[in-house]
């Protein structure tokens, strides 16, 4: 079983320098932890964020074959948007406008290698 | 002699407290209310309302249909996308920062070369940066994952 409030300061760590919030969902669109200074309500971004994924993930599989769809970063007016695949779920960060992207893969990396083992032992039966 | 003593005492005025023969729940003052209509249509526009404020909450992420438009959209679409691509063209191009390519190759290459104090210095940040970022790691408390002990 996971410890929500461990896995909610992992995800608060993350949420500096211009990032702004830091969400945990599964692929159907549930929240399942989150951390930040979040303006909107966090389950809609998390709604829309699995959507997006499902959307690009049926063709990016003829388009990577093997692989999948690992990565998204959206580069939008008002800030930026990574959506990562962790285990079975997936990690998504928005920051301001003023974050450059090389910094806004290299968290979502660090972190994406730290929750990969506790997300994968959940996952297994 | 204790069974002698509650008898005697049952209807004595100054007795006090509750006694193992006094009430537990209060006399009922009030009538038991039923259901009556209107009270079943207020609950039912209720449950309308919870039922209508949750279809309009929900946002269904696993129904995605296939994407398609009208013909009167997509030309609808299609006018606004060029016109704003139009729009753009007038914007001004930021300057660019690079020398201008301009001069011949000759006189381009006898110029005086860069230091090799810069170029160590750029080598040298440009590593420094590599391993910071390689180094970014999240900072290990408590585990995440808790086992519970089989029986």
């Amino acid at each position: 079983m996971l410890k929500p409030k461990e896995l909610t300061k992992v995800l608060e760590q993350a949420n500096t320098g211009g990032f702004q919030c830091t969400l945990l969902l599964n692929p159907e669109g549930s929240l399942m932890a989150f951390a930040g200074k979040c303006d909107k309500k966090e389950n809609i971004t998390a709604a829309v964020a699995a959507n997006i994924w499902m959307s690009n993930a049926k063709s990016a599989k003829s388009a990577f074959q093997d692989e999948g769809l690992q990565y998204i970063v959206m580069d939008c007016e008002d800030g930026k948007v990574a959506i990562r695949r962790v285990a079975n779920l997936l990690l998504c960060v928005y920051t301001a406008e003023s974050v450059g992207l090389g910094m806004l893969r290299a968290k979502v990396e660090a972190l994406a290698r730290y929750l990969e083992e506790p997300l994968k032992q959940i996952a297994s039966p | 002699m204790g069974c002698f003593q509650s008898c005697m005492s049952k209807d004595e005025p100054d007795s006090q407290g509750p006694t193992e023969t006094s009430r537990l729940l209060p006399e009922p003052t009030q009538p038991i209310p039923t259901m009556s209509d209107s009270s079943k249509t207020d609950e039912e526009s209720a449950l309308n309302r919870v039922l209508q404020k949750t279809a309009n909450d929900v946002i269904d992420v696993t129904y995605i249909e296939p994407h398609s438009m009208e013909n009167a959209e997509v030309s609808g679409r299609t006018r606004e996308y060029r016109s704003q691509v139009a729009s753009l063209r007038g914007v001004s191009r930021p300057v660019a920062k690079l020398p201008p390519n301009n001069q011949p190759p000759a006189v381009m290459l006898s110029k005086e070369l860069v230091s090799p104090a810069d170029v160590r210095f750029v080598t040298d940040r440009s590593e420094a940066t590599a391993a910071a970022v390689e180094s970014m790691e999240v900072k290990h408390g408590e585990p995440l994952v808790v086992q519970f002990a089989a029986p």
